[in-house]
């Protein structure tokens, strides 16, 4: 099936089976893909587990966005940059661990730039229950109670 | 960490309420990997970290971190902003006055204060600043002597350090250059270097605690020179004789350069030094800024100061 395709374009195949033919110069702004590219040891096929076809193509259409946008003006970049990470927190959360297991280096700044923005202003308590699955219950609960709770657990 | 997520568990069955979650969501992924979480902690402005400190022992221990510190101001270097000045009317009464440079004029205005339970109840003097910290000297009386003290201190965390004692420094009457060299994004020590006219440095490291001295041969003298400045890595001094001297703080060397002419500069004894990397026409209010560009050993002017 290789044969078929260009010399220059790749197969990336999501966790749930998707395919995407993608030029190899934006495929390889993920530096794990990168690799395996220099290494010879992928085929035209690549799978990208633990990433899915949503999310693959967000991913996909960002790298394409600023491999075509190298030499337009920065400014325009950074607009859709502020625009293409505006999105709901749930897939927000899915591209930075994509963008972290992939290492595609620039999506991974945009996006904790973002997150950074979101949660800068937040409390301590809020950062628990967003970050750490803290209850509410919890919250409001004196902690030392708690303490003595995980403490016996372990015991 | 597997002890760590069987506590998370063993909590979560506790509560019992929201049972479908049994999962961790993505935003607790993320913060269970330290890549990721440092990531966005450096992205942060140093408040919010100041108070995420309380968040888990995970997060203060991530961002108490001196690497993380090192390269959190190294991010910022660019966008960080003086918050106020410290001055004195008169240089014979040591009052001193301060300045916000910020939207709101006396919100958070830092004080020095904290300084005066220091040693004995003399006033002190600030001697140099740099980057955040502030050198003061604080005379004591020992002996029907008196003693200059040397303190340290970041009036943002009011955290403050007593050299230790030098007696060629402390006990000398002579007046004394003295530059504070610190530059937060390259390392988290501080040198503060002492000139003596003999061409003799005494330097203090704060990552040895402790004093070196070393000689440099110079033939001309380095009299008549402005308070030394430090940038970039290095000691500036400008003298009247058109000549530029930069003491190099690590690699401890004195290098002589003379001065282009440049038409903007009226007066050397008109500039004072001013802020992190900028050296400041003061004229009472600010008239025009200079920067010296040690890179390609030029002035330039920028004017667009707005006190």
């Amino acid at each position: 099936m290789s044969s078929s395709l260009e010399k220059n374009m790749l197969i990336l195949r999501s966790s749930d089976g998707e395919e995407f033919i993608v030029p190899e110069v934006v495929a390889v702004m993920s530096k794990a893909i990168k690799n395996m590219v220099e290494d010879e040891c992928a085929s035209n096929t690549i799978p990208v587990p633990n990433v899915d076809a949503n999310i693959l193509a967000m991913v996909i259409e960002f790298c394409k966005k600023h491999d075509e946008s190298e030499a337009e003006a920065a400014s325009d970049l950074k607009t859709f940059d502020s625009e293409f990470v505006n999105r709901g927190q749930e897939a927000l959360y899915d591209l930075i661990t994509a963008a972290n297991f992939r290492d595609v280096k620039e999506l991974l700044d945009a996006l904790c730039q973002n997150v950074a923005e979101m949660i800068k202003g937040k409390s301590v308590h809020h950062i628990r229950i967003q970050f750490l699955g803290y209850q509410l219950f919890e919250i409001l609960t004196s902690n030392f109670i708690w303490n003595i709770w995980c403490d016996r657990d372990f015991d | 960490m597997t002890q760590k997520a069987y506590s998370k568990r063993r909590r979560k069955a506790f509560i019992g309420s929201t049972s479908s979650e049994s999962s961790p969501s993505s935003e607790e992924v993320i913060a269970s990997n330290e890549d990721l979480l440092t990531e966005i902690l450096l992205r942060l402005p140093a408040k919010s970290l100041i108070r995420f400190k309380s968040v888990s022992k995970n997060w203060l221990h991530l961002i108490s971190d001196s690497h993380f510190a090192l390269n959190h101001s190294r991010r910022i270097r660019n966008s960080s902003m003086n918050s106020g000045l410290f001055f004195y009317y008169d240089y014979s009464r040591p009052e001193l006055h301060s300045v916000s440079l910020h939207d709101h004029p006396y919100r958070n205005l830092p004080t020095l204060s904290f300084l005066d339970d220091v040693g004995e109840d003399h006033p002190f003097w600030i001697r140099s600043a740099c980057n955040g910290l502030i050198l003061c000297q604080k005379y004591q009386i020992v002996c029907n002597r008196s003693r200059k003290n040397y303190i340290v201190c970041n009036p943002t965390t009011q955290k403050f350090t007593l050299l230790p004692q030098l007696d060629c420094l402390s006990l000398s009457s002579e007046s004394l250059d003295v530059c504070l060299a610190f530059d937060p994004s390259k390392s988290p020590h501080y040198k503060v270097v002492f000139f003596r006219p003999c061409y003799q440095f005494d330097i203090y490291s704060s990552e040895t605690a402790s004093w070196k001295q070393i000689t440099v041969s110079e033939c001309e003298r380095l009299r008549d020179c402005l308070e030394g400045v430090f940038w970039n890595g290095a000691i500036h001094w400008l003298s009247h004789e058109d000549v530029h001297f930069r003491f190099d703080v690590d690699a401890e060397k004195l290098i002589k350069t003379h001065n282009p002419p440049s038409h903007k500069i009226l007066s050397v004894d008109k500039t004072r030094y001013f802020g992190n990397v900028v050296v400041i026409c003061f004229l009472f209010r600010c008239v025009c800024e200079m920067l010296w560009d040690s890179e390609s050993l030029r002035w330039t002017g920028s004017p667009s100061i707005g006190l």
